[in-house]
């Protein structure tokens, strides 16, 4: 069979539909950096889903969120802001993120002032 | 079942029921934290066994979405390179006769990788029939992975109906 009849078969046996593949790997690509932390935060929210024996529609109800968002959100698929964030880290007692606040920075600073030479 | 175009005239999909087609299905699965997390849960024995080092299911949910990033990348590449015969190899190692369609798999990007891609090669077009992540050294040990030599075996024999026996077959499927 030559390769042209056989690319015309196929062509003709594909369906109209195109897969919807290429466009998410792209958005995938150009959005990577956020998706792999989120992927991260998921990981870690439902780490503390298991371990308090909370379901995503007891923790919908208790961000004020609907279900549908939480459920995006532990497929590490939001791009959450960090209003959402700190909820989640008050509601589950966890930790997500760690940036140096202005306190920390001064404790630091107090430290460096202590130990610098005289 | 349908056939779905990735790349015009170099990569199919199989697509079946209401399932998107299995190329989309299989980065949309490995892009999922909960479906990860899920699936590694299942299978904490293979992933205790001791080959991927007592890895545990957080480590490698995130290890699959890293990888399945890169993975998703290299095909792009390759696409639009056409070099998808440098990702694609012979499904079974010791092969001792030449198949009709051949029986191909694509390995993700690191040397002890566990993601899988599935397809068939006719002449120089892949039709993916579906993935899976392996966690054990042959197909046939897990259902999932066994699920997978079925869809092969599918495929292979709808291309060999509609493509060899009858013209006024395929014709039909068509409309």
């Amino acid at each position: 069979m030559a390769v042209e009849t056989f690319k015309e078969k196929i062509s003709k046996l594909a369906s109209e539909k195109k897969s919807g593949w290429e466009e998410k790997a792209k958005w995938r690509k150009a959005n990577r950096h956020w998706l792999l932390k989120s992927g991260a935060i998921a990981l870690r929210i439902l780490g503390a889903l298991k371990e308090k024996e909370l379901s995503q529609i007891e923790l919908a109800r208790l961000l004020f969120i609907s279900p549908q968002q939480v459920n995006k959100i532990v497929k590490g698929q939001e791009n959450l802001t960090l209003t959402t964030i700190c909820k989640i880290e008050q509601v589950l007692g966890i930790e997500l993120i760690n940036v140096e606040t202005f306190a920390a920075v001064k404790d630091g600073k107090k430290n460096i002032v202590k130990h610098s030479p005289e | 079942m349908e056939i779905i175009t990735i790349f015009e005239g170099r990569l199919y999909a199989a697509k079946f029921l209401d399932n998107p087609d299995e190329f989309e299905k299989a980065f949309d699965s490995w892009s999922d934290i909960e479906y990860l997390l899920r699936f590694f849960e299942e299978h904490q024995e293979d992933l205790e066994a001791g080959f991927y080092n007592k890895i545990t299911v957080y480590e490698a949910a995130q290890a699959t979405l890293h990888e399945a990033a890169l993975f998703e990348n290299e095909i792009l590449i390759a696409c639009q390179k056409n070099q998808l015969d440098q990702l694609f190899r012979n499904l079974h190692h010791k092969l001792f006769f030449r198949l009709q369609i051949p029986k191909k798999k694509a390995y993700g990007t690191e040397v002890h990788s566990w993601l899988r891609i599935y397809a068939l090669q006719i002449e120089d077009v892949y039709i993916i029939t579906g993935s899976s992540i392996k966690l054990t050294k042959t197909m046939q040990e897990r259902m999932h992975t066994k699920q997978e030599l079925a869809k092969l075996a599918i495929c292979s024999d709808y291309f060999k109906s509609e493509s060899i026996n009858s013209k006024e077959a395929l014709l039909e499927i068509v409309i």
